[in-house]
Order: structure tokens, then sequence, then C-alpha cells
């Protein structure tokens, strides 16, 4: 062997050597890559297809269902910041980067729902008109305790009344205890577990083992007694370190439908974000409604048989033509403000549609 | 000696051309099958936009059988498969009146076109031949679009005004 011999042969092996080494970095390249897009193919896909089952779910009135998802954390985000064009809001499919905004969609969930089934819950919001689907999403693994006082009557008749309510949907992990039944409950093995006081609970040491709630991950709600109210959002620490009422959120709700969502949100932005979405909702239909009240106070005198009902629709029709705001406070003073009282817009229509069927005309609603 | 060496010089030239040779081979097929993989992707992304659109179609027909700002209602219970004529006609005027519902209904309708129309009526026509356009959020015209699914759906029109029904059916057109 002669030294050009040796130099030919390793000129060879370092041609095989840079050549097989950019033919192997192709290949990771294109692996990786389609890796990647299939990973995020696939989250698309399932965003796609939970977008589907949630806009079905949302278009079909008091209906529920347990549904099975693959095992990808959904992530949702509403952000109360909100304007006459909707929220910023959107949810998405685990670190993906995949999502789907929803900034007109009023969905009551968790920020984060990581199961193998989704539990879809639908509730019409009427004030009295319908005015929108209120969709709610958890899933299995989150446990509901309804707590009422015994010494508090409205707390009882109450807590049993949404108890009855959330007894609707099978799929549901609710319970309904009394305040003294508190320390004695036990972990079985959920993710998380959501109280819901029907009264302002102050002595939460009295109440609460510390002992068992340390291992659990749980948050609190505490809402009014009534369809009309607020709800305060307290995190863990918030109950095991010691809390004050007056420093707290308070976030107000109309309507039943309204109230289950404050329970199934995930805290106090989120549910008031759902809050703002619902009442640009409402101030859609609302003008729908009114504007269908001019369309009749004009028209109907048209129909011999109808000519006596162009009175009936005046009031309503002749509501202004304002925004209804979102009062975040059902108070005294909410009531009165920005533009009118919104129950007194509710009332109105109420009592037109009352008046109409009174009078065999054509109802508003 | 000088002969000897000459012979090996060309076995050596002969091996790298042989390598190259293998390479060029590997390159053209590798070439071959990614055409042919991405000709496969092309088809299957074309399969899976028309699977889109064909959902994009049935969300929206969802969204306007229960919308609420349509369907009739009996004290605030809807019906189904029922339009309210009135609210029907109140709807263009509500959206021209205001410019931020449009961009709700649009992001609720993209690039389609719905129009209510009549199919009969014992009692003499509710509304006019051509229908009454519900909303019209098209990008593109007929022309332009990749797709145009046309879709029908019946329903029951009502008029509050002579409290009578009529049948009637909603065409939804949805552009790609």
């Amino acid at each position: 062997m002669n030294k050009k011999g040796v130099i030919e042969v390793q000129f060879n092996w370092i041609f095989i050597f840079v050549v097989g080494t950019v033919i192997l970095l192709f290949f990771v390249f294109i692996g990786k890559s389609y890796l990647e897009n299939s990973n995020l193919k696939l989250a698309g896909k399932v965003l796609y297809d939970i977008d589907s089952i949630m806009k079905g779910a949302t278009s079909s009135t008091k209906s529920a269902s347990k549904l099975e998802i693959p095992n990808l954390k959904l992530r949702f985000t509403c952000f109360p910041d909100c304007t006459e064009e909707g929220c910023s809001s959107d949810f998405s499919m685990g670190d993906t980067g995949v999502n789907k905004p929803t900034p007109y969609q009023v969905i009551f969930a968790n920020d984060e729902i990581n199961s193998d089934f989704l539990i879809t819950w639908t509730l019409d919001w009427g004030v009295p008109f319908k005015v929108s689907n209120f969709l709610y999403l958890t899933s299995p693994n989150i446990r509901y305790i309804l707590v009422y006082k015994n010494s508090i009557s409205e707390s009882k008749t109450f807590a049993e009344k949404i108890f009855a309510l959330m007894s609707d949907n099978e799929f549901l992990t609710s319970e309904l205890i009394e305040e003294e039944q508190l320390p004695s409950i036990e972990d079985q093995g959920h993710e998380k577990i959501r109280f819901v006081f029907f009264y302002p609970f102050d002595d939460t040491s009295a109440v609460i083992n510390e002992d068992i709630l340390s291992d659990m991950i749980f948050d609190v709600v505490v809402l009014t007694p009534s369809f009309e109210g607020t709800a305060i959002f307290l995190s863990n620490e918030q109950v095991l370190e010691g809390f004050s009422y007056d420093k707290q959120k308070k976030i107000g709700y109309y309507g039943k439908e309204a109230l289950v969502g404050a329970i199934f949100s995930e805290d106090a932005d989120f549910f008031e974000c759902n809050m703002r979405k619902s009442f640009n909702h409402l101030n859609r239909v609302y003008d729908i409604y009114r504007y269908r009240a001019l369309y009749l106070a004009k028209y109907i005198a048209d129909n011999d048989q109808f000519s006596h009902c162009t009175q009936v629709y005046q009031e309503f029709a002749l509501l202004p033509d304002e925004t209804i705001e979102y009062p975040k406070e059902f108070t005294e003073d909410a009531y009165k403000t920005p533009f009118y009282s919104i129950t007194k817009i509710f009332q109105t229509a109420e009592d037109t549609n009352n008046k109409a069927i009174i009078n065999s005309c054509p109802r508003l609603y | 000696m000088k002969h000897t060496k000459h012979i090996k010089q060309k076995h050596a030239q002969l091996k790298i051309g042989e390598s190259i040779l293998v390479l060029i081979i590997f390159f053209i097929l590798l070439t071959m099958g990614l055409v042919f993989y991405a000709k496969v992707q092309t088809h299957l992304t074309k399969q899976d936009n028309d699977e889109f659109n064909a959902k994009r179609s049935i969300d929206m027909a969802l969204a306007i059988k229960f919308l609420p700002e349509l369907q009739c209602t009996v004290q605030a219970t809807e019906e189904f498969d029922c339009i309210d004529i009135a609210k029907l006609l109140i709807f263009s005027e509500v959206l021209k009146n205001k410019p931020v519902y449009q961009r709700y209904y649009a992001q609720l309708f993209p690039n389609a076109k719905i129009t209510i129309k009549q199919a009969f009526a014992s009692e003499g026509p509710l509304i006019s031949k051509e229908g009454i356009l519900m909303f019209d959020n098209k990008y593109v015209n007929e022309e332009q679009a990749g797709s145009l699914n046309i879709l029908f759906f019946p329903v029951t029109l009502y008029d509050s005004l002579t409290d009578s029904n009529c049948f009637g059916f909603i065409e939804l057109e949805v552009y790609g």
C-alpha cells in the first residue's frame, strides 16, 4: 500500500461520512417538521370538533351530555375588558398554541379541563324574552358541593332549588350539605372541589377542616340566595389564610342561568367576562324586540281582527334606543343606572306581553 | 511502476463516481417520493377543506335555525324550525342602524349569503317571490369562489300581523 492509496481510501470514508450526515440531517428535519405538523393538525382537528360539539350543544336548549374527548388539556380564557365588539376570549388545546377565539360565545367553564370526558350543559337565559343559550362545560373530575346554613332559612331553600336544578344534569357530581357536615367531607379523588356557599360564611376555621382541605385542590364561590345577586370568588389560599369580604371583587348576576354560570366559572374575571358577553347578546335581542313592538304598533291596525291592539305595544316600543350596560353589582343603585333599571325594561316587556295575551293580540315574545 | 499508479488512480475515481451515481439515484428516488407525498397531501388537504366547508355550512345552518333574533316564540319558549317574519323584516333594519351588530353576524356567518324564501301559502304570499335577504356577507363573487355550497332548510314562516303560518325555506350559500 502506498501513501496515495491510503489518502484515496480515507477520502472515500470522509465523503461517505459527510454525505451520510447530510442525508441523516435531512431525514431528521423532515421527521421533526412532520411530527410538529401532525401534532398541530391533530390539535386543530380536535379543537374544531370540540367547537362543533359546543356549537351543537349551544343550539339545543336545556340539554346535557357527557362526551368522550382526547385527553388533551383544554384551556379557556376570558378577560373582562370587553367592548360591544366582544371580549378577548378563546379556548385552546394544551401547549400547542392552536386556539379558537370565542369573543361572543357565553361559555362558563374552568380555565383548564384535563379529562377523557367533557360534560356539556345548556340553559337558555330568558329575561323574560329569550336572549341566549348559556353553555356550561366541566368534567367528571370536578365536584360541586353546595353548602347552606340551617339558621339562615333562605340559604337552605335556595340551595335546595339550585341543587334540584343541577340534579337535572345526571352527569354532574354535585352534593348538598349543611355547614356542620363540612368538616366530615372526604376526598373522593376528584381533581378539584368547588364549594358553593349560599350565605357569607365568616369563620373559616370553624367550618372548614383544614387537615382534609390542605391535601385537596378547592376553591369557593359565595352567592346571594337570590336569582339577582352577587358572586364572590375565593381561592383556596384565601380561604385557608383568611380573607375580608370587603376587599373581594363582587360580580353581579341576573337570573338562575347566570347564577349557575358563577358556579361553573373559574374565577371572578372569567365570570364577569361571560356576563359582559351575555349583555352584548341582550342588547341585540332587546333591539329586535323593541323594533318588533314598533312594527306591531304601526301595522297591526291594518288587520281588522287586531285593530284594538295598537296601544298594547306602545310602552315597550317607546323605551329609549340605548345600550343596556352590565351593572357589576345588582344593588339598588345599579337598578337605577345607567339608563334605566334593567328590571324596568324586563318588567315592561312582561307587562306588554301579558297585555297582548289578555287582549288577544299577537304576543311580543 | 507508472502504469500501476495510473490503474490505482482510475480505480479510486471509479469508486467515487460509483458513490456519486448511487447518491444521484437515491436523490432522484427521494424527489419522486416527495413529489408523490406532496400530491397525496394536496389531495388530503382538499378533502379536509371540503370537510371543513361542509361542517362550516352545518354550523351556520344550526346558528340560523336557533337564532333568538329570528325564532318564533310562545311565552319565551322557542318554536323549532319557525321564523317570525316581523323579526326577519326588523333584522335588516336593526343591522342598518347598528354597524357593531353587523360585525357580530359577519363572524357568525363568514363568507355566506342567507335568504329566506316562501314555498307555499294557502292565503297568498306573505313575502315577495325573491324572498327576504337576511344577511349577505360574501367576500368573493361566484366566479372567484373556490367552492360554493348551497343548502336549503325547510322552515315555517309566522306572520304575527295576520296570525298565520306558511311553509318556507332558508337558502344558505356558503362560499369557500
